[in-house]
């Protein structure tokens, strides 16, 4: 007789991360779909969609992303640079100093835009409004971008900036030519964490935004805020329209960038035969 | 001869060179001239200095101390680009991105060469390596060896007046190994650029080079053709390092003679002192064998072990004591009595290079000294006082090595073992950065952790009046 025997399955491990991401991913997506096409009485109907024939839907999208895009320009000028920097710093210093960028992580992202509005707010003046907004978003989403580039710079083979030297290119001509273009994932993905939240927040504007009305277009809720307030006030099947029109654009931008990075996660290096 | 002149015949030249990393002496004070157009090779062990002297060569590491010249000009605080050489990496570092044909070409765009010199040039670059065709493939999906041709097509294509190799077949299994060994040659005989090759494989160092450069600890240890330094090695180091050898110890009564195993025999040198103690390398073809009633010989002896070897016998031969290894085309049966014969030529003289451990210390107590990191017993018969300072002077056979780190004095490890005939001379390594040499009747491995205790009766400890003597 054959014993029966349990055998255990790697596979297994990703058992209770399935169960979470059902329950608290699949569910919900497959709500705000159902919501989304349907009215209150739950009949299928497009009627929440009509939101995208009011012209403000639309200035808010631009808004948002507008915002998000200035964001993630200003973390990757500011981020690029400093782990640049932080590759050149010997090993044993390197940690400390990244500690100093990853440390305000540990503190709760609320706190972090108090902290924002009181420092550049309440101590130096600034009033509440898109740059305010803008500082708190960059400030908030900086290590995001800081962490994968710091990453890919320093798992970077340092023989291919040797052969470049080698080979007569000056340290500009090195960079130019042999570190950005391999370090291109990491920008990539980059970008990809400080845009897609940046896009949808809410919590930013709420603290540190202002709403100038119509005359003035960079003063204003963001889309985050207007499926908040939907969903606040109960009306689920309008912010459930909205939210899904927000994850298509995650979903493009997410789909772009892969075509971007497609054969660029290349190793670095040789490999024996 | 002017100075100028007799540079640039000296391609390159290192100058005193030291190289400390975190408080390690890598290289130390290191001198060396290469020949325009000459294959020279870097010999050693892993860990010898071999490649961090290439990579000052090339600019990569800054030397402590000394100097570079290259085609006659000082180089050493040159960056690495504005060198006129260019080097193939160990580990081929094509650039992930580039294809085949761009890789090739980046240092030609560097230099802003006009496309279709550049393209004129790569092409001949691919074809010089076998590799018409290839522009367009991905560097990663190629094989170790077309990566590594890749990779010195792109150092050749730049036409550089030397060209640094740093274990560049050291990833290719060993038929492709043989084939590139024979490329490169033809491509040195064929371009008449100065190679300088850094390997640890010593039958690759002496096929492919004019010149090897033995290299031991950051020291040279011997500079000579392949022949002489197989044929000749200067120390018992290289005539370890290099091919297979019997070592052993013996004694020079007079000029062309010599005992060792209880045996005076003739030898071809000179020039040592009455009875001055020396190592004796013997290789394993030069010993021959005869019958056991044969009037020839000097030695006789029992085989123990034989291996065939594809085209010879490589035997084991014990005699007065010493196992031979001894190689010949001609099996003998294991147990079988023989006499072994060594002519005149087949014994090379190398001068002992140590024959007492010296180190400097302090009287502790009594009867107690301290040196190199421990606190050692000794026979205080010259009433030496507490705060003397002392030399310590403690013969081969005065130290035994414990395998356990505990029952020792101090800790060191092993850093070479040698067979000596009936005993091994094994070097180790302390702590405190000293050496000591060893005879003990157990081999060592290498990298082993041992204690280390020395006999106090065996040891001298002499005051030192003068303090500049320490030094």
């Amino acid at each position: 007789m054959k014993k029966l025997k349990l055998r255990f399955h790697r596979g297994y491990l990703a058992f209770p991360y399935m169960a979470v991401s059902i329950v608290f991913v699949i569910v919900p997506l497959i709500l705000i779909l159902i919501y989304a096409f349907t009215d209150a009485s739950g009949a299928f109907s497009l009627e929440s969609f009509n939101k995208f024939s009011d012209k403000g839907t639309w200035i808010t999208m631009a808004r948002s992303l507008i915002i998000a895009f200035l964001t993630t320009v200003l973390c990757l000028i500011l981020a690029y640079p400093t782990a640049l920097a932080l590759t050149k710093i010997k090993a044993s210093r390197r940690t400390v100093l990244l500690m100093v960028f990853i440390l305000p992580m540990w503190i709760n992202s609320l706190l972090r835009i108090y902290a924002v509005k009181l420092f550049f707010g309440d101590i130096a003046g600034m009033e509440r409004g898109f740059m305010l907004t803008l500082i708190g978003m960059v400030y908030d989403f900086f290590p995001f971008m800081l962490l994968p580039i710091y990453t890919i710079l320093t798992d970077m083979d340092k023989g291919v900036l040797e052969a470049s030297a080698d080979l007569g290119a000056s340290p500009l001509e090195t960079f130019l030519k042999v570190r950005l273009p391999l370090s291109v994932p990491g920008i990539v993905s980059g970008v990809l964490m400080v845009f897609m939240p940046t896009v949808s927040s809410f919590a930013v504007y709420d603290i540190l935004g202002k709403d100038g009305g119509n005359a003035a277009f960079m003063d204003g809720k963001l889309f985050g805020n207007i499926v908040y307030t939907y969903f606040e006030k109960g009306y689920y099947n309008s912010g459930s329209a909205l939210a899904l029109a927000l994850l298509v654009l995650i979903l493009l931008s997410t789909v772009i960038s892969n075509l971007i990075t497609r054969g660029k996660t290349v190793k670095t290096g040789g490999t024996v035969s | 001869m002017s100075i100028a002149q007799k540079k640039i015949e000296k391609i390159i030249e290192v100058n005193g060179i030291t190289k400390v990393f975190d408080g390690v002496t890598v290289i130390d004070n290191l001198s060396l001239g290469i020949r325009k157009g000459q294959f020279v090779t870097l010999l050693g062990p892993s860990g010898c200095g071999k490649t961090t002297l290439l990579r000052i060569i090339a600019g990569f590491e800054k030397p402590t101390e000394g100097k570079v010249y290259i085609e006659g000009a000082e180089m050493t605080d040159v960056p690495p680009y504005k060198r006129p050489v260019n080097t193939v990496f160990q580990r081929y570092a094509l650039f992930p991105h580039l294809n085949v044909y761009k890789n090739v070409a980046y240092g030609l765009k560097i230099k802003k060469l006009d496309k279709a010199v550049i393209k004129e040039k790569v092409t001949s670059a691919l074809k010089l390596v076998g590799l018409e065709g290839y522009d367009h493939r991905n560097v990663t999906s190629l094989s170790g060896g077309q990566q590594q041709r890749v990779a010195i097509a792109r150092a050749l294509v730049c036409e550089p007046s030397v060209l640094l190799l740093d274990e560049p077949l050291g990833a290719l299994d060993l038929k492709m190994r043989k084939e590139m060994q024979s490329e490169l040659i033809s491509m040195h005989n064929r371009l008449g650029i100065t190679f300088v090759y850094v390997t640890h494989d010593q039958e690759e160092a002496l096929t492919m080079s004019d010149v090897v450069v033995v290299m031991n600890d950051g020291v040279i240890q011997q500079i000579g053709t392949p022949k002489k330094v197989y044929d000749e090695p200067s120390n018992a180091f290289v005539a370890n390092f290099i091919g297979e050898s019997n070592i052993i110890s013996g004694i020079m009564p007079r000029d062309y003679r010599v005992c060792f195993l209880g045996e005076e025999l003739e030898c071809m040198d000179k020039g040592f002192e009455k009875n001055e103690k020396v190592d004796l390398v013997i290789r394993p073809e030069d010993i021959n064998i005869y019958a056991s009633d044969s009037e020839k010989g000097q030695f006789d002896g029992t085989v123990l072990r034989s291996v065939f070897k594809g085209t010879y016998y490589e035997m084991e031969i014990e005699a007065n004591g010493y196992e031979f290894t001894v190689q010949s085309t001609k099996e003998q049966k294991i147990g079988t009595a023989v006499r072994l014969g060594i002519k005149p030529n087949g014994i090379h003289i190398m001068k002992k290079l140590r024959s007492v451990n010296e180190f400097y210390g302090e009287v502790t107590s009594e009867n107690t000294v301290t040196f190199c990191g421990g606190e050692f017993e000794f026979d205080n018969k010259n009433g030496l006082e507490k705060g003397d300072r002392v030399k310590i002077s403690i013969g081969f056979d005065a130290v035994t090595l414990t395998d356990d780190e505990e029952d020792g004095v101090i800790g060191a490890n092993v850093t070479q073992s040698l067979y000596k005939g009936n005993y091994y001379q094994v070097q180790i390594y302390t702590d405190t950065d000293e050496d000591f040499y060893i005879d003990t009747q157990d081999e060592w491995d290498n990298n082993d952790r041992v204690g280390v205790k020395i006999d106090k009766e065996k040891m001298i400890v002499e005051k030192v009046e003068d303090e500049d003597e320490k030094a």
